[in-house]
This record gives structure tokens, sequence and C-alpha cells, in this order.
């Protein structure tokens, strides 16, 4: 009797302590994906999620956890132990432009969250249907002035990126415009397609097949070169449009408390992952432009990002009111 | 001609035995999927998208394809049996398909919804092949205005479904709308009536709430009640359709196939309007309206038909033209894109093994079904006759697993628990959940068409109108409307002599 009471709790000990000095990870990470499967968020994870398992040699796991802009995920993952054995698929949506526009978002990305890599952006397009008259952003912001309050411009929803990216060239180009939302991506290229909205904004990825097969014109790019497979959309950079360059991007972070030694492990992991030609090629096949940033480039890109969203939110007055 | 041999192409590819063997395991699972109530096409097909990596992706493409129409095949077992919908969309079959089972003619029903996909499968895929660009340019043609027209239609045939007191199917129809108000509002994000619950952001699901209503409701109803187990008992008369049941199907088939066919293939239309605009259109062509509700064949076959003939016809807008009407196209189009596949109006072009492949596998995954799906019926009516308790734990079993696994959330199981006795309640006061969900899938929808279509229109209601196909939507609305009070025939009025 005596025994088993001495002889238990060491064997606890031992092995509690044990799994601490032990190597991360020793059992399955799960990703969390804060968007429904299909989407372009999840494409990419999945895809990274693979590439992961082979380098770290433990399965990771995707796991859709949709809802809310993505919030839902978010207070999601913040519910596990910051052990390293979950992992958040971020994009813009949840962790910069939710807490900004959505009023009741109660996690902060800079106190809750570690990043730990950047793993690609897709860049943005203005589209517009492919036998319009128009050639150039120039052209038409120029036919929006003449007739104010004519254009309508399809977005993925309040908040997001392809909203914000029209905020931006309404307020430089001060043209009267009409911003329609849309639920997603998804419906604002058929929307442009059958003329309901003189033009739309959307990731590169979803309008692609459509710019290539000549029904969609891309008249500027979020992305700061040309990207080689459409040679023929100019950046919004090159049009006078550098601070229209908004891109959805996606990274993963750590919830904050994530011991330093797992973080170090997991970004080194990453890093391999992200690189690795395989993903590369597969990710590019997506529509994504892969980019590896580590995390304190990451960290800076997400307050940039922070700030220049933070600032089109309050001269747009698209916050929601709480 | 050369879409005949360019299908030829096809079935070379798709009777390749290894292709063959995913269509079958594609079927396979997506009955399997279909029967079970919360899990869908989509979640099954995020789950298997990482084990199709290794394999080819015109394999691949045909085996998650074949999951979604198997879905389609197995979705009406338990709605038929149990009074549960498999898939959302399987509602309507409820509303008869279980009536009949009461009546011992559960067979029947299985059988004839098995026949209706089938046939439905088969006609519209011959459908897509030879009017795949006008159903796709349609699908394009339809933009917020004509969306809200349609939504207006699909509400005037709310009053249709009415079976009792007209008073309470609109009560129930307004509560429907309420809540499908409920969550982020679509224009300006604004959050309505969720009380700080962010799970209910995104408004409250539909699975869930059908699950709760229909299926556990009628658990709760039954409990404590001893008597019924005669009716499924004694009489399991013929196990399969007889000839009658054939004449009265046949046209009800054809109509379905062809709502579905066309109300399928529009993006944000979903599949279970057109199911309910197809259970409403034999309601009213047929004989014996006030009979619908309590077991005809014919409240079976039609939407069965359209179902099938819907999921066909949502090929349609993907592969030509690279957009998804329904959530599992989504997906299916995420997984092409991680085959390295761009879907596109270039698919056709780049990619024919993979097109026509897709093709020809959905006529032999309607042939595989039928072979799977119709011996199986003896088995599936023996369901029946398992003794209550267990049956009805069972049903409890899976509808909770079902709406969790909906959206690995458990706030849906909570809506389920709240709808299955808000469920028992309307069923005891005679209240039809029919009208309910019809209103619950399109509240959301008409708003949100109406206040884009205002956006475009700068507020003008005008746009309702000088939009030709929207003002053909509206004029058929109307009609609808005033028709019942021009004619003398209503259709409640058979039920009022009854009452």
């Amino acid at each position: 009797m005596v025994s088993i009471i001495v002889v238990f709790p060491i064997c606890v000990l031992w092995y509690g302590g044990a799994s601490a000095e032990e190597k991360y990870p020793t059992r399955s990470i799960e990703m969390v994906i804060p968007f429904a499967p299909g989407g372009a968020t999840d494409v990419g994870a999945r895809i990274t999620a693979d590439e992961l398992a082979k380098v770290l040699k433990v399965a990771v796991t995707p796991v859709n956890k949709p809802g809310a802009s993505g919030t839902t995920g978010g207070a999601y993952i913040l519910t596990k132990k910051s052990d390293g054995y979950a992992i958040f698929a971020a994009t813009g949506g949840p962790v910069i432009n939710a807490p900004l526009v959505l009023p009741d978002v109660s996690y902060d990305v800079f106190k809750d969250f570690i990043p730990v890599a950047y793993f690609a952006s897709v860049p943005n397009v203005f589209v517009v249907k492919g036998d319009s008259p128009w050639k150039s952003l120039k052209d038409l912001i120029d036919y929006a002035k003449k007739n104010p309050g004519k254009v309508t411009c399809g977005s993925a929803g309040t908040g997001t990126e392809s909203h914000i990216n029209f905020e931006i060239l309404k307020s430089l180009t001060k043209a009267d415009m009409t911003h329609v939302p849309f639920k997603s991506g998804g419906d604002v290229i058929p929307a442009v397609l059958g003329g309901h909205v003189t033009m739309g904004v959307n990731v590169i990825a979803a309008a692609g097949p459509q710019i290539k097969a000549g029904t969609l014109k891309g008249l500027g790019i979020t992305s700061s070169k040309r990207l080689p497979d459409y040679p023929g959309v100019p950046t919004n950079a090159e049009q006078g449009f550098p601070q229209i360059n908004v891109s959805t991007w996606l990274g993963y972070l750590v919830t904050a408390g994530t011991p330093a030694p797992v973080v170090k492990t997991l970004a080194a992991a990453f890093e391999k992952a992200i690189k690795s030609p395989e993903l590369i090629q597969k990710a590019e096949k997506a529509g994504y432009v892969v980019e590896y940033k580590n995390p304190q480039e990451f960290k800076k890109y997400l307050e940039e990002q922070y700030a220049q969203v933070s600032k089109v939110v309050k001269e747009a007055g698209i916050a929601v009111p709480k | 001609m050369e879409t005949l041999t360019s299908l030829l192409y096809g079935f070379k590819i798709t009777l390749m035995p290894i292709n063959l063997l995913y269509c079958f395991i594609g079927v396979f699972i997506g009955t399997l999927i279909g029967v079970l109530p919360g899990i869908g096409p989509s979640a099954t097909i995020a789950l298997l998208l990482p084990a199709t990596f290794k394999i080819n992706p015109v394999s691949a493409l045909i085996m998650l394809s074949g999951i979604c129409y198997g879905a389609m095949y197995g979705g009406s077992t338990t709605s038929i049996l149990l009074n549960i919908p498999g898939e959302p969309s399987s509602v309507v079959t409820c509303l008869d398909g279980y009536q009949m089972a009461r009546k011992g003619r559960a067979g029947p029903a299985l059988g004839i919804s098995a026949m209706g996909s089938f046939i439905a499968g088969t006609l519209s895929l011959f459908g897509l092949l030879f009017m795949a660009p006008t159903v796709a340019d349609l699908a394009i043609r339809l933009g917020p205005a004509e969306n809200f027209s349609l939504m207006v239609m699909g509400i005037a045939i709310v009053t249709f479904l009415a079976r009792g007191s007209m008073v309470k199917a609109l009560l129930m129809a307004a509560f429907g709308l309420f809540l499908g108000s409920i969550g982020t509002d679509p224009i300006t994000a604004k959050v309505r009536f969720t009380y700080h619950m962010r799970d209910l952001n995104d408004g409250i699901a539909l699975a869930p709430v059908v699950m709760g209503l229909f299926g556990v409701s009628e658990v709760l109803s039954n409990v404590g009640v001893a008597i019924r187990r005669e009716i499924f008992e004694g009489k399991i008369k013929g196990l399969y359709p007889n000839k009658q049941d054939w004449k009265d199907s046949s046209k009800p088939i054809a109509r379905g196939t062809l709502i579905g066919f066309f109300l399928g293939a529009l993006p944000g239309v979903g599949s279970i309007i057109p199911q309910f605009i197809a259970y409403v259109v034999e309601k009213k062509l047929s004989k014996y309206p006030e009979k619908f509700g309590t077991g005809v064949i014919e409240g079976v076959a039609s939407p069965e038909a359209c179902n099938n003939s819907a999921v066909t016809s949502q090929f349609i807008p993907l592969l030509s033209l690279g957009i998804p009407s329904t959530g599992y196209g989504a997906l299916l189009m995420g997984a092409l894109m991680i085959y390295g596949i761009q879907p596109g109006p270039l698919l056709i072009k780049n990619n024919p093994d993979l097109f026509w492949g897709v093709m020809a596998s959905m006529y032999v995954g309607n042939v595989l079904l039928l072979v799977l799906n119709l011996p199986l019926i003896p088995l599936w009516v023996r369901i029946l006759k398992i003794p209550y308790s267990f049956l009805y734990s069972l049903i409890l079993i899976l509808c909770v697993i079902g709406s969790y696994s909906y959206n690995n959330n458990v706030t849906d199981v909570l809506v389920m628990a709240v709808c299955s006795v808000l469920g028992y309640l309307f069923k005891k006061y005679r209240y039809e959940g029919a009208p309910l969900v019809l209103a619950l899938v399109l509240g959301p929808l008409l708003e949100t068409a109406l206040r884009r279509s205002l956006l475009i229109s700068k507020g003008s209601f005008m746009i309702f109108l000088t939009h030709p196909i929207s003002a053909v939507f509206l004029i058929i609305t109307a009609v609808i409307l005033i028709f019942p009070m021009v004619t003398i025939r209503r259709i409640g009025k058979g039920l009022e002599a009854e009452e």
C-alpha cells in the first residue's frame, strides 16, 4: 500500500516532468482554420498542414471552425492550452479586420497571439466584365467621375480586404461609387459576369480563370509586381495607387503563452515547409504568391497592416458601432 | 455529334476499372452520409481531401462527385423512415414520405424515391450535356434583382403548403422569417438578435432546426404514448411500388426533374427551394390536394426527382464557368485548385478528360446507386420493426451527433434541442413545420437580395420591373396569389370539411 502511494506520484511527476523536457512535438497538432472548407484559406492551410506534417513527423490535422468573419475560430483557439499543439491559420480577416470593424471581438492580435510564420498572399484584383470599354483603372475612374453614382462595386463582404481596397480607391480618387457587399468572394464573380455590378474586387485565385478566359478583365492588382501568370494585369502601384495594396494573406500564429522553445521549433519547421519546392508549386497552382516571413518580419507586417487598415476604417467610417 | 464522341471518350475513361472502383466508393460513401443526418457532402469531402492528394485528379473528382449525388439518394431514407432529414434538403421528403411509412407504405416510398432519383439523375445528365451553355448563361443572368423576385415567388408558395389553418401557417412563416433574421446583417455587418452569443453571428443553421423540428420532436411526441405499434407492425403491405404507384408518379417525376434542373443551377438558390416548389406544383396540379401531407406518393416522387436533378445541374456552372452554386460545389472547386486544375471557362478545353470523365461517371454512378439502393429496401423497412426504445434512442444519438458535426459547434446542438421542444409544442397545437422551414431558408435570401438590388439601383424599386427576368417572376407571383381568389376551388377547403 505504502509503496503504491509513494511510487505512483513519483511516476506521475517523472512522466509529467519528462514530457516537458521531451522534444516537441510528441502528438498530433491541430490546425484551426477559421473558415469553411473549400475556401481559399482552407486550401492554402491544408496544403501547408500536409507539408508541415512531413517536416515535424506528426500528424497536423486541419479543423474548420467557421463563423463570424473568422472570429469564431479565433475565440476557439484561445480556449486551448498554449502548448504549441494548436496553430491558428489566420488571414487578415479574423486578426486585423474583424477586431477593427466588428463590435464584439474580444481578442487582440498583438496581446493574445504570437506570429510564427507568414505563408503567402493572394493579391486582390479589380475586375470588370471582359467586353467592357475600360482598359485601366484610370478609364474606370474617369467614367465614374462623369457618372456619379452609376458605378457599383461588389466585394466579399463588409470589412473584408476587398471592401477595404475599394474604400482606399474611393478615398484616393473621391469618385462617387457604391459599395455592394456580397456574402463571400465567390459571389462577386457571377455578379460581375452578369453585369449586375459594374466592377468587383476579388482574390486573383478566384478571378484568375475568368481573366485567362477573357470573360473578365483585370484592371489593377494589389501585389507589388505583376504576377507571372497574369502579365496583362497592371499593378495598382504602377497606375499611381500604391496605397491600394491590401492583399488577402495567410499566416500562422500560436496563442500567447506558448513556451519560447516550442515557438522556435515550430517557426523552424514552418520555414522548412514553406520553402519546400513542392509546397510552393502546389500553392502557386492554387493562386497563392508564396513569400515566407519569419516571426519578427511577420510581426512587423501585422503592425503595418493594422495601422493601415485602422486608418481606412476610421476615414471611411466602416466600423460597426458597438 | 461532337458531344456524343466526347461522351464516348468520357465513358472510356470512366469504365476503366480503377475509376469504376472510385465511383463505387464515392457513391457508397455518399449514400452512407446521406442516410446519416447532420454530416453532409461538404464535411465528407473536406475529410477525404488529404487522401485524394495521392490519386490522380480525374479519379479523385469522380469519387468526390459521387459523394454529392449519392448523398441525395441516401438523404431520403431517414426522411421517410424516421422523419429526420438525412440532408437538410431532404426535409420536403419528410412531409409525405414519413406519413407513407406510418401507413405501412415505407417500401413503395423508398422504391419510388430511388427510381425517381435515378430517372432524374439520368435525364438531367442528358440535359446537362446538351443544354449546358444555355443553363450556364441563365445562371449568370440572375442578379440580386432576379433573385429577389424569385424569392418573392418562393414566399408566395408558402401559402400553398398549408394543410390546416391558413392563419397558423402564416404565423409559422412569420416566425421563420424572424429566425432567419437572427445574426449578422449581410450588408452592414451589424449583429441582430444574438444577445452577444457569438455562435449565433452567422444565424441559425438549417440542419439543426430541421432535425429538432421534425425528427426529435417526433420522438418527444411519442414518448409515453404506447399505441403506435400496430400502425407500423401489421401493415407493411408490399415492399416495392405497385403499378398504381408507378402510374401516379411518372408525371411528378418528370416535373420534378425539370424544376430541379433549371433551378438547381442557379447560384444562391440551393436545393431546398426547388423541392418546395416541386412539392407545391404537384399539390396544385393534383386531383386531391387535400391529401398532400397524409402520405401521397406524388409528394415523395417529385421532390426526390427534383433534388437529384438539382445536384446534377449544379455541376453546369461549376465546371463550365467555375461558379459553384452550392456549398459542396465550392469545396469541389477548392479540391480542383489543390490538384492544380483551374476551374473556370477553360476547364473543358484544358482538361477534357476530367470534364467528360466526370460526366460519364455520373451516369455510371446513378446506375450503381440504383443497384445499391433497391435491394436494400427490405432491409431499411425492417428498421421500423425495431422496438421504440431502441429506435428513438438511435434517433436522438443521430440527431445530436449530426447537429454537432455540421459545424463542429455545440451551439448547433442547443439549437436542435430548443427546436425539438418547439416542434413538440407545434405538433400538439397543430402548427406545421414546413412553412417555418421555407421561410427560414427564404427570409435571409430575400432580404439580402432586396437590399443589394436597392444599393445597385440607388433606392429605386423600379429595378425589379426593368429587369425582364425579375418582372416575369413577379408577374407569376401575382398570378399565383390572385388565382385562388378568382377560382372557387381552394386547397385547404377539403381539409376544413374534414376538420
